[in-house]
């Protein structure tokens, strides 16, 4: 665990049944959440941007490699034989606390794929960027959908403060969400091609499901969620109330 | 609702959130976690369509596969897999898969493929239905009766029943040709496959059975005399009423009634009696003393469910005609048609369900 406060590190460690185990630290600068690539950074032919480049890439010929396949390289290689129901007790451990979850292998690398993904400095996942500060290992598809729209009304928060006009209805947030499904399709063929078994790529699958399945929440008015706001909402019939003539 | 459908895949995640997306999108689902439970789910209850991850614990997709379409024709797979491989997609397709997807899935489009699916198979069963109702037209109300036409007409034409004059009997061969050519044509033109287990749907009323046994003695006692063979009715009193098509349950009895005297042999005695009155069902029994080998032949005929005679259709003779016939209309009335051969003695017994 770094002990320096500029950088945040999160340990994923895979410990399977047969006694091995995989460790991954990621170090993020914690004023940009960027990446902290060590060492020498693999850059295989399918990180190659032109290599399955996704329908919505927005950078141009002068990038040579697709940003989001640069920080996966090393996670595929790592598990480019592995299927993706084996099992695994995976812990995660950052310095304010340790998660531990007994889960499949494609489980737990769909959460370290999404950190890898959002810190790639690619444009389109960019907006996902803070998610990753209040990372939530193992999350079900409801805390997730709760983080994305939580973070978003955030940003809107923040425009406002700011002058801006704040999209409350969230339509933007569909946009955000239907263009990264583009990028995991993209991402998805890449990966499919680096391995051999499928671990790598229903881990993207994992991510792209939840995020897929956003803009149709949104358009069903978060009726799921919204029975937990029953006093904040109970609290603005009051109010109406008392301004009744 | 659109068509019910069950997601199979391991991951929670996805199967969790396809099922919602097909749930908004119309569809009624539910999910299985393996092939296993995949297997157990369809045996509980029938899916339109079964969407199919492949590398799953326990029981894989392919394995799957493989039981669904062999178990559960009716049902339609379409597989799904994170990991794009041709020759598993053909292998796929080959053991009866519909489609082959590779995720991550676009739901909508997903969606899309679905509704098209089911619009397909609804298409195809609605095909079936008419080639069922036709094949079952052509082959009950076409098929059989002529045949007891055309045998008829042989006795009639032997002067089985009096002597016929030069004209007469030139214009009972002409009709005989007309039926044989009907009966012959109308088999060529049967597929088996489409016949089914004579299910037709048409107004059933209460009837008492001595109603539907009406004029089924005469007809036995007039071929049996034109055979020389002996007949005796043993049905007396009143029998049960039961809820049936009355015009084609008494048929289906008068075929089974020309094909006794049709296998007996010359002085054989054909005897019908009603069987055993149980809770459920009642049966009714021809017996046919002497038959040669004809009651074996028959007998051995039948032994062989009709959708899988195919085009030997044709080569079946006309008493198996009218059995097979009698036995869709038997079936459709909840019972059964059994012939049994001894040493040259016949046994026909028929039941029909209470119900």
């Amino acid at each position: 665990m770094n002990p320096d406060p500029k950088i945040i590190t999160l340990l994923y460690k895979f410990h399977f049944d047969d006694g091995t185990e995989k460790d991954f630290s990621i170090e993020l600068r914690a004023d940009s959440l960027q990446l902290i690539l060590n060492g020498s950074v693999k850059k295989p032919e399918w990180t190659k941007l032109k290599y399955h480049q996704c329908d919505n890439c927005p950078l141009d010929d002068s990038v040579e490699h697709c940003p989001v396949a640069v920080n996966l390289a090393s996670l595929v290689e790592s598990f480019q034989d592995s299927i993706s129901f084996e099992k695994t007790t995976v812990t995660v451990q950052t310095k304010e606390r340790t998660f531990v979850k007994d889960t499949t292998l494609q489980k737990g690398l769909s959460a370290l794929v999404g950190i890898y993904m959002v810190t790639s400095d690619c444009p389109v996942m960019d907006k996902l960027r803070p998610m990753v500060r209040f990372h939530l290992p193992f999350a079900t598809a409801r805390e997730t959908i709760y983080r994305a729209v939580t973070m978003y009304l955030l940003a809107q928060f923040f425009i406002m403060r700011r002058g801006g006009e704040p999209d409350w209805d969230m339509k933007h947030l569909s946009e955000i969400y239907k263009a990264i499904s583009l990028v995991n399709h993209g991402v998805s063929k890449r990966i499919s091609n680096a391995s051999n078994k499928d671990a790598n790529v229903n881990a993207v699958v994992i991510l792209h499901s939840v995020g897929e399945s956003l803009p149709y929440v949104i358009d069903n008015g978060l009726n799921d969620i919204e029975p937990l706001f029953a006093d904040y909402i109970k609290n603005i019939v009051d109010f109406n109330e008392t301004i009744k003539p | 609702m659109v068509g019910k459908v069950l997601v199979v895949d391991d991951e929670d995640t996805l199967r969790l959130t396809i099922k919602a997306r097909l749930s908004a999108g119309g569809f009624e689902t539910d999910g299985a976690v393996d092939g296993e439970e995949a297997i157990a789910k369809l045996k509980q209850a029938p899916f339109d369509v079964v969407l199919l991850d492949i590398n799953m614990p326990r029981m894989d997709g392919i394995t799957a596969l493989g039981i669904i379409s062999e178990q559960f024709p009716a049902t339609d797979v379409i597989m799904l897999t994170g990991f794009a491989d041709f020759s598993t997609a053909i292998d796929c397709l080959k053991k009866g898969a519909k489609d082959y997807l590779v995720k991550p899935i676009d739901t909508t489009e997903l969606i899309t493929r679905m509704r098209s699916l089911l619009r397909a198979r609804n298409s195809e069963a609605a095909l079936d239905t008419i080639r069922k109702t036709q094949a079952s037209f052509l082959f009950d109300r076409v098929v059989a009766p002529v045949v007891k036409i055309y045998d008829a007409l042989g006795n009639l034409k032997k002067g089985d029943l009096g002597k016929l004059s030069k004209d007469q009997s030139a214009l009972l061969t002409g009709l005989e040709e007309i039926a044989e050519t009907v009966i012959s044509q109308g088999v060529h033109g049967l597929d088996p496959v489409f016949l089914g287990g004579g299910e037709i749907s048409e107004d059933r009323k209460e009837v008492a059975l001595e109603k539907v046994l009406d004029g089924v003695p005469d007809l036995v006692s007039v071929l049996a005399r034109s055979k020389d063979v002996e007949f005796v009715s043993h049905v007396k009193g009143k029998l049960p009423k039961v809820k049936c098509e009355e015009g084609r349950l008494r048929n289906a009895m008068r075929s089974v009634a020309v094909a006794a005297v049709g296998i007996a042999a010359k002085g054989a005695s054909v005897s019908l009696d009603a069987g055993k009155d149980s809770a459920d069902k009642v049966s009714f029994i021809l017996k046919v003393s002497k038959s040669g080998d004809k009651g074996q032949k028959l007998s051995d005929q039948l032994e062989k469910p009709l959708e899988s005679i195919g085009g030997k259709l044709q080569k079946l003779d006309h008493d198996s005609l009218l059995l097979y016939s009698a036995r869709r209309a038997f079936t459709a009335h909840g019972g059964s048609l059994s012939v049994n051969s001894k040493k040259g003695e016949v046994t026909i017994e028929c039941t029909v369900s209470k119900q």
